[in-house]
């Protein structure tokens, strides 16, 4: 995977299922999201994103639904499984648990 | 679910490749779509916000790659990737993809045939239910005995059958000669298997006066009452007993031989006592309750011999029944043919072996020219391992398409190895080449192609771009041509000489003198309905009429008849007392193979007088009982004394018969010679027969072509009786081969077996002979340049290749000197280290060898060494 240094492996994972916590989107949205939350400092290449979603998608997490809007090309829209809720449910935790610690180094040193 | 997602998404992502490709560029251009949409919406003219749309996209082609990693499906990409070069490679070397299917699918094709054979009839369940709980009891065959065990087992159902007996048919015109089972009322019950149609025996059928009911076999049915099902309660007349039909078998049953053409209930009449208890026939089948062991019922069989000893109207001697014990009824059916299916699978297992070889040969030869393509695909970033994924594929690829066409070719094979076994092969008729033999090929291809696959692979990971592309051989390559080479002739050397014992031994056997004559002598089989044989006297007036019309057919020099022939299946054997030699109390008394004769035999069968006299027409039923005997036993039995004068008894009569004459062997049981149970042979005049003999072997020779004589016998004998009916007419040469048959099928089987595993030898070693020219072209110019002659490069290129060949015969002799134990008890009149089967193979591989050499040789010696430099 193409990495930006900004991007700690694994945080997309958590980013992107965040992102679907709140409702279903498109991969270009789901990446408009991520520059918008971040205040455009997560600045992965937007292709970047499709293979953490496809692998996401694989994993069971999420689930891609081909969509055609009036008139419009058919779009696929990512949704969370609830496989996916309990992942993200997880994965925040983990974060909070590793952040904390990480946290915890830095203001002893 | 999750589970499921998962596997349906790569399921799909393999199954519809395309579409799921389809569909990623579609996702990423609607991506591309609303970013420079959205752009443009900002100001952006539309050009402009297409490009930076697509520079913040990132490299397009990186990203369907990572995409199509993370479906988890890269295994299946490079797996279609490599089949479909694969492919590529395969049409565009045509002779050396033909020539690798042609050999693996032969291999492949023989090996699933012969294993369909070896699996049917030796390793599949029987057709029954719950066959494990069958069992046979050995030595348990007195009727009397049977019915005892049937009726006071706990522990398991008893059931008994006759094999294959022979009656005569009545139907409209003269009668035919038909083959039955008797069995007992309960056989099909034990067994576990019901008529198709109809009612099975009552339990009752097989008492004396019960209703006679016939059940038919499927396939008697189908070709004599056209499949009919108004047959049941028709009338069957056997033998002058109308039976009324009650059933018809399914398709599938045919025990205890699929040449039963019916099945009836046998007698068990207790007041019948020769029948019951001394007759040994009947075979018995033991199938264990629920929760019964071998052992417990096997205790029970021999705990009950004791009080079936004293059952017995007469004393029988203390050892009987000894030997009685339960056998899987599996094994006791397959036995005699165990040896040989083994045998006959371990020759195709090393056709198999040398096909393999040869393929990896020709694959090593492929790979070798490939080098340069390797060391570029190295450079340019391809793993070894990936280069030898990239083979196995190839070799995969192989293999499975032989595989495929060895599987069609299985059928065309399995069809005929059908007709070159012997026909009484057990079982034979169940085997068919079904899913689970479809899946031992399949099993069997993907094997081979790992195994042909693994070498050239293995020798693939050492391709490395810095080897110059020129550099087109190493010492690693050398030693591994050499070792195949050198297993390619082991494993040829050993099926030569298996093939080469078999067929020395068939050869002998078919030259053994048999002690009587086979040319021109024609036999047929009369048999004279129940109220001619029930009395001896009428049985001997008609073999002499019958007898007198045969010898006046013009042509015939001599008739005769017997109450068997020579190598006949029936079973003579008589239990006898010798004088001058008695057994001690309680052990059993001597076997002898007992024939009767009219007096005209020795001389009709050309059967060499020894001592003493014939059998005269003076000898009828009143004078004085005599006998003739063959020259073993009177080896046997009175080496240093004339045996003439001596008596011999039959343990249940009273008289004594005078010894009268010697005349020479004569092969009575088998080509084998006779078995060690059987103590000499005897002959009696048929005016004294012990019993009337249910059927007249006729015997005629004839001083012109047999075929008149053959033609107008069934004439002949209803001219004197038309109620007899005549089969078997054959000439005695027939019945000699016929004797021969199992020999002779499993010598050709084999010797097929080593012709192929020669002609794929051959294939093999000029490959790498060729291939070595093909290497050593600059080498042999150079030679040539420096004055080395035409003959010195061409013996230079065969040279090693023959050492290797030496080198491998060599060690095929060593494993065929140990291997030849098991095939010990196949041969008859040669050793098992018989040293022409041992010492022609290497001859001929070596012969085979230079053969194979022969045109890559030549080559070798035509090379133009200036030619030859300037290319290098």
């Amino acid at each position: 995977m193409s990495k930006s240094p900004t991007l700690v492996q694994g945080t997309l994972t958590l980013l992107i299922l965040k992102i679907l916590e709140l409702e279903p989107r498109t991969g270009w949205a789901i990446s408009q999201r991520l520059r918008q939350m971040s205040n455009e400092t997560l600045q992965a290449s937007h292709g970047s994103l499709y293979p953490a979603l496809h692998k996401l998608e694989t994993e069971g997490w999420i689930r891609g639904k081909w969509q055609q809007s009036n008139g419009d090309r058919p779009t696929k829209i990512y949704s969370l499984t609830p496989a996916g809720r309990r992942q993200f449910a997880a994965e925040k935790a983990q974060w909070a648990k590793l952040s904390s610690a990480i946290n915890g180094i830095l203001e002893s040193v | 679910m999750r589970r499921l997602q998962q596997l349906l998404l790569t399921l799909r992502a393999i199954l519809f490749r395309s579409r799921v490709e389809r569909e990623m560029e579609a996702e990423l251009a609607a991506h591309l779509d609303a970013e420079a949409c959205d752009l443009a919406s900002h100001g952006l003219d539309p050009m402009e916000a297409r490009r930076r749309a697509a520079a913040t996209m990132g490299p397009v082609e990186l990203i369907r790659e990572e995409c199509r990693d993370s479906r988890g499906t890269a295994f299946w990409d490079h797996f279609r990737h490599d089949t479909l070069f694969g492919l590529r490679l395969l049409f565009k070397n045509r002779t050396f993809a033909a020539m690798a299917l042609a050999t693996m699918a032969l291999a492949i094709g023989s090996t699933t045939a012969v294993y369909s054979v070896f699996d049917g009839v030796l390793l599949r369940p029987l057709p029954f239910a719950a066959p494990e709980r069958l069992y046979l009891a050995d030595y348990l065959n007195l009727r009397g005995h049977f019915d005892v065990m049937r009726a006071n087992s706990r522990l398991a159902d008893y059931a008994s059958y006759i094999g294959l007996e022979t009656f005569n048919m009545r139907g409209s015109g003269f009668p035919e000669r038909i083959q039955g089972a008797q069995v007992s009322a309960n056989f099909f019950r034990v067994l576990g298997i019901t008529p198709q149609f109809g009612r099975d025996f009552s339990s009752d059928a097989d008492r004396a006066g019960a209703a006679h009911t016939v059940i038919l076999n499927h396939a008697f049915w189908q070709q004599r009452y056209g499949a009919r099902r108004d047959v049941l309660g028709q009338e069957l007349v056997l033998d002058d007993v109308s039976y009324q039909i009650a059933g018809v078998m399914p398709d599938r049953f045919q025990f205890p031989s699929p040449d039963a053409a019916f099945w009836i209930p046998m007698t068990l009449d207790p007041t019948d006592i020769g029948a019951y208890w001394g007759i040994s026939v009947c075979s018995t089948i033991v199938r264990l309750r629920d929760g019964v062991t071998r052992k417990a019922a096997n205790a029970e069989l021999r705990g009950w011999t004791p009080r079936v000893h004293g059952m017995f109207p007469w004393r029988m001697p203390d050892s009987w029944g000894v030997d009685i014990h339960l056998a899987p009824l599996r094994d006791e059916i397959v036995a005699g043919v165990r040896e040989r299916s083994l045998l006959l699978m371990g020759a195709v297992a090393l056709v198999l072996l040398i096909a393999i070889v040869n393929v990896a040969n020709l694959m090593i030869g492929q790979t070798a020219a490939r080098r340069a393509e390797f060391a570029l695909r190295v450079s340019l970033g391809a793993t070894p391992g990936r280069l030898a994924r990239q083979l196995l594929t190839e070799s995969l690829l192989l293999s499975v398409t032989g595989g495929i066409l060895g599987t069609l070719l299985a059928f065309a094979l399995l069809a005929m190895l059908k007709d070159l076994l012997p026909a009484d092969t057990p079982r034979l008729a169940e085997v068919s080449i079904d899913r689970a033999i479809i899946l031992f090929a399949a099993a069997l291809s993907l094997g081979s192609g790992l195994l042909f696959g693994m070498l050239p692979a293995w020798r693939a990971r050492a391709a490395v771009p810095a080897e110059s592309p020129r550099t087109t051989h190493s010492r690693m390559g050398l030693r591994t041509d050499a070792a195949l080479v050198t297993a390619e002739a082991a494993f040829a050397t050993i099926l030569l000489v298996g093939s080469g014992l078999l067929l020395h031994s068939f050869w002998t056997m078919l030259h053994v003198n048999p002690g009587f004559r086979v040319e021109s002598v024609v036999t047929a089989q009369l048999s004279p309905d129940r109220t001619v044989t029930a009395s001896l006297d009428k049985t001997v007036a008609l073999s002499q009429a019958v007898r007198e019309k045969l010898a006046a057919y013009p042509g015939v020099q001599s008739a005769a008849a017997m109450s068997h022939l020579p190598l006949a299946p029936d079973m003579a054997a008589s239990s006898c007392a010798i004088e001058d030699h008695p057994r001690p109390p309680g052990a059993p008394q001597y076997v002898l193979w007992t024939t009767a004769v009219t007096p005209e035999v020795l001389d009709t069968l050309g059967i060499r007088l020894l001592q003493g006299r014939g059998i005269a027409a003076a000898d009828t039923k009143t004078s004085d009982p005599v006998v003739l005997i063959g020259r073993t036993m009177a080896e046997k039995f009175w080496p240093n004394a004339s045996p003439i004068g001596r008596r011999v008894r039959m343990v249940w009569e009273d008289r004594w018969r005078t010894i009268v004459g010697v005349v020479d062997n004569v092969k009575e049981y088998s080509l084998n010679g006779t078995p060690d149970w059987v103590d000499g042979d005897i002959y009696l005049p048929l005016t004294q027969a012990t019993a009337t003999p249910p059927n007249l072997a006729l015997v005629a020779r004839v001083a012109n072509d047999p075929s008149a004589l053959e033609q107008s016998l069934p004439n002949l004998t209803r001219q004197v009786c038309p109620t007899c009916a005549v089969s078997q007419i054959a000439r005695m040469g027939t019945i000699v081969s016929a004797a021969a048959a199992a020999p002779r099928s499993l010598a050709w089987l084999v010797g097929g077996f080593a012709f192929i595993a020669l002609v794929l030898a051959a294939a093999g070693i000029y490959g790498v002979v060729n291939h070595g020219v093909a290497r050593r072209t600059r080498e042999l110019g150079v030679r040539l340049a420096l004055g080395a002659s035409p003959s010195q490069v061409a013996w230079l290129v065969v040279q090693s290749s023959l050492l290797q060949v030496i080198a491998g015969a060599a060690a095929g002799l060593a494993a065929s000197w140990a291997l030849a134990r098991l095939i010990a008890s196949l041969l008859f009149g040669v050793g098992r280290h018989d040293p022409v089967s041992f010492l022609l193979p290497p001859v001929v591989l070596v012969a085979i060898g230079l053969l194979a050499g022969l045109l890559p040789m030549l080559r070798a010696a035509r090379i133009d060494p200036a030619a030859s430099l300037r290319e290098g």
